[in-house]
């Protein structure tokens, strides 16, 4: 096992900023991105938005597998919702079911794997919530904290003020700068991964009229090496350490308040949609009525003022059909949340169980506890 | 988590695990008798004592909660998965804990105009729910696919194969770490359709129906009968009697162990020369049951080797559907029949009798592909000419807008004007909206157009591959596949 020689892997990500009409100097930039692209010797290269617009802009994750000289490698690359105002983030919730969702494609996808990376912009801070659940479950590594060398902006920041494409005002309050993207890592039980180095570009290109984007690009070198312990047993679940599963637990309940949150505010919408479209209802029928008692009247000794029939008509309808288009949206989004929130409960509970069943806390007899699942009737010898 | 010695744990082997699944047609104000059949199928579950019941089409979470409660001491773990407008429908009660839960929606599943059919709205999905059985890990999967309305001219067949697919790549992509591998449902195919076969070829999965020991139910087990008092006999039209749409398809991971192969070492054999094309390098090799573990090691000269599976393995036992009627009850429990196996598990040595198990030969895993591959284009091609209709309808809708509206305004008659108007305005945000779905629909059909080609493209090296490999083995062993089943091929 010592004989065989350790893997190196270039890995680059970066936020293109691709929005045809709407971004700037867009076709020039992408053919610099190219050549750059060309001439760096990467192995992997992560791009994210070619498209635009949040809601039509369907963010997504995305995975390929490789196998590099044996090892299966799964390469993740997505992009987050972004945050349009950190005070009152109305996409919160949002963000923090993409994140849920995240790890738990990532978790439940990379059970045989024996790297795994992730590069993309996630929109949040090392420290918001959404990153810290996604980092704290998966038990991925951020390059930017573990990389043995590091060339860049300060402190790693990936959107800058020094950018002519970044609106500066925005960067007061953070120094300068937000570090939103990212290149996450993992080994396995067969194979140790290294950052070896990370670098970042600092806004703009020497010798170029303007940068690639208005996110700055990263690039990790990443080393692998088979681990000397080499039991042979690939991991059968992917995810968390055990010594941090006491913080684990508090994320998941972070992100379930959060997600809580979003439901009601979610209903509240939906309840106004639905009643909005109810008044509309009422306001037809009764213009319908209205209109109806001239028919009955004999003789016409007032014009029927049809105008205002029509244009009160349409209204009603107008109202009617975007009130039902919302109902319809917003149901989705509360079905969304509630469905979340009932996966962070099955997790939490799943969570309390490996707290009770591992070694560590079975010592400790305030933990005790005498209630058991029937099902478990041998104790797991690991974890 | 640390890595698990799962092989040499006790389980409490050879069990029995047996697994339910109907579609409860529970649409309330339309489907008949609603409240009265989940009263009965409450009942059903409570006194057979499944270990896993799948329920489709409880769209309705009231019901769901009925049936919580009633079940609650039988099945104390439970799953309600939500999504799209009314929720998917799937629920799934379970004897055993249940670890974890996921689900996907499929990305194509008909459209929102179609009111009639109303599949857009019941967010079709798969869920998975990660199961611990007898200290076994079980995937189990459950959904509902796109109903068939027209079998002779069948409109949603590229959205059908897209949902096929997509379904195969969920279970492929998060059944890694299963021992066992359960999938239940309507899936709205016949066991020989495209879909049915994509599903089958590429995951490996086994039909309890084809697999059974025994088998008691309706003939040829049909699922969707005539004898249903609730089943309408046109929509059985070619088909007599009844079809097979409703399935429960099994695998256990270790019919295929996995070798994991020091192919540094194998490079120094020689046994493949572009070993520096990183890209190129497919190496892992799966073995029949029964081929030991040092055999084929030394077979590929290799003096490492990981075992990445549980010596479990599954058999049906027993598969039975109910027949229409139930006795003592006026009529039966939904206008689909339940199905019910009885599965074994066992350890790999006592089940090594059973034979071979073969995973489906690379060939026909590539024409299966092909064929998907052939729907979807045509799909793609359709819902263009669809797109196109949109943007002529806004154009047209633009034009009459102009031409009508000038002569309105200069006699001044406001009321025609404006009645003019508001339709214009209704047909070009219609126009505007299926323009966008139609978009979507058309992004979703070609990245699945994409991810079949790839497939197509690691199978076709596979084969190219696979034979080098074999020629240049000097045993008379089997034909070593080179397929890992649970994982996507590299």
């Amino acid at each position: 096992m010592t004989t065989s020689a350790p893997i190196r892997l270039r890995v680059f990500s970066l936020n293109c900023w691709g929005i045809r009409y709407l971004s700037k100097n867009c076709i020039e930039r992408f053919v610099l991105i190219g050549d750059l692209l060309n001439q760096e010797q990467l192995d992997m290269a992560l791009l994210q938005e070619a498209q635009h617009g949040d809601w039509f802009g369907g963010k997504a994750v995305g995975k390929v597998l490789l196998n590099i000289s044996g090892l299966t490698v799964h390469v993740f690359v997505t992009h987050l919702h972004a945050e349009y105002c950190r005070e009152k983030d109305l996409y919160l919730p949002h963000r923090v079911v993409q994140a849920w969702e995240l790890q738990q494609f990532i978790r439940h996808t990379s059970a045989g794997a024996d790297v795994v990376i992730l590069g993309g912009d996630l929109n949040m801070h090392p420290d918001d919530l959404g990153t810290r659940l996604l980092r704290n479950y998966t038990g991925l590594l951020d390059s930017f904290s573990e990389a043995a060398k590091f060339d860049g902006c300060e402190e790693g920041f990936t959107y800058i003020s020094e950018n002519p494409f970044t609106h500066t005002d925005g960067l007061v309050p953070f120094g300068g700068g937000v570090r939103i993207d990212y290149i996450l890592f993992k080994g396995s039980g067969e194979v140790d991964v290294s950052c070896e180095s990370l670098s970042t570009t600092k806004g703009p290109v020497p010798g170029q009229p303007f940068p690639y984007s208005d996110h700055e690009a990263l690039t990790a070198e990443f080393l692998f090496t088979p681990t000397k312990k080499g039991n042979g047993c690939s991991e059968r679940e992917f995810g968390y350490i055990s010594d941090k599963l006491p913080e684990l637990i508090n994320t998941v309940n972070e992100a379930r308040t959060e997600v809580k949150v979003g439901l009601h505010c979610s209903e509240r919408m939906r309840h106004t949609a639905a009643r909005t479209g109810i008044m509309g209802l009422v306001l037809l029928v009764l213009e319908l009525a209205i209109a109806a008692v001239p028919l009955f009247a004999l003789g016409a000794e007032q014009p029927f003022p049809k105008a205002s029939f029509y244009l009160l008509g349409a209204l009603c309808f107008a109202v009617l059909l975007s009130t039902l288009m919302l109902y319809i949206f917003y149901s989705i989004e509360v079905k969304a949340l509630q469905g979340t929130e009932d996966q962070m409960r099955l997790a939490l509970s799943s969570l309390h169980e490996r707290i009770k069943e591992s070694p560590k806390v079975l010592s400790s007899d305030h933990l005790r506890n005498p209630q058991y699942n029937k099902d478990s009737v041998h104790l797991k010898p690991d974890s | 988590m640390k890595p698990e010695l799962r092989g040499t744990m006790a389980t409490e082997l050879p069990a029995k695990l047996r697994v339910f699944s109907l579609n409860c047609w529970g649409i309330r104000f339309l489907s008949q008798h609603c409240a009265q059949r989940y009263e009965m199928i409450g009942e059903l579950l409570d006194k057979e004592q499944h270990d896993i019941a799948l329920l489709q089409e409880v769209w309705s979470e009231k019901d769901f909660l009925f049936l919580k409660g009633k079940l609650s001491s039988s099945h104390p773990h439970t799953h309600y998965f939500k999504s799209g407008v009314i929720g998917s429908g799937l629920a799934v009660f379970s004897k055993h804990r249940i670890q974890d839960a996921l689900l996907y929606q499929y990305s194509l599943n008909g459209y929102p105009y179609m009111l009639r059919h109303g599949d857009w709205f019941g967010g079709k999905a798969v869920g998975l729910v990660i199961v611990d059985v007898f200290g076994l890990k079980a995937h189990v999967y459950v959904t509902h696919l796109h109903a068939e309305y027209s079998r002779a001219q069948d409109e949603y067949l590229p959205h059908r194969i897209v949902q096929s697919w997509e379904l195969l790549q969920f279970v492929r992509h998060t059944s890694c770490g299963a021992d066992l591998v359960i999938l239940g449902g309507d899936l709205n195919m016949h066991p020989q359709d495209l879909g049915n076969r994509l599903l089958r070829s590429h995951t490996g999965l086994r039909d309890c129906f084809t697999e059974t020991d025994m088998f008691d139910g309706c003939e040829d087990g049909h699922t969707l009968i005539a004898d249903n008092h609730f089943t309408k006999k046109q929509d059985l039209i070619p088909f007599e009697k009844g079809i097979r749409i409703d399935y429960i398809l099994i695998k256990a991971a270790s019919e295929h162990f996995v070798l994991k192969v020091d192919v540094l070492e194998a490079g120094k054999l020689g046994k493949r020369k572009d070993l520096s094309e990183f890209d190129k390098d497919p190496i892992v090799m799966a073995i029949r049951l029964g081929l030991s573990i040092s055999k084929t090691a030394a077979l590929v000269g290799c003096s490492r080797s990981a075992e990445g599976s549980q010596r479990v393995n599954m058999k049906c036992e027993s598969l039975s559907t109910t027949k229409g009627s139930v006795n003592d009850k006026p009529f039966p429990f939904s206008d689909h029949e339940a199905l019910t196996a009885e599965l074994a598990l066992l350890r790999s040595e006592d089940s090594r009798q059973h034979g071979w198990r073969n995973a489906p030969p690379v060939s026909e895993r590539m024409d299966v592909t092909a064929e998907a591959r052939a729907v979807v284009k045509e799909g793609l091609c359709q819902t263009e000419a669809l797109r196109d209709k949109a943007v002529r309808l806004m154009c047209g809708t633009l034009v009459l807008l102009l031409l009508a509206l000038l002569p309105c305004l200069c006699h001044s008659s406001f009321s025609t004007a404006g009645f003019l108007g508001a339709v214009c305005m209704g047909a070009l945000l219609s126009g505007a909206l299926l323009y966008l779905l139609f978009t979507t629909h058309i992004k979703v059909l070609k990245e699945t157009e994409d991810q079949m080609l790839l497939t197509s493209d690691e199978l076709q090296t596979k084969l190219t591959g696979c034979r080098v490999s074999g020629s240049s083995s000097s045993d008379s062993s089997p034909e070593l596949q080179p397929s890992r089943p649970f994982k996507r091929e590299e």
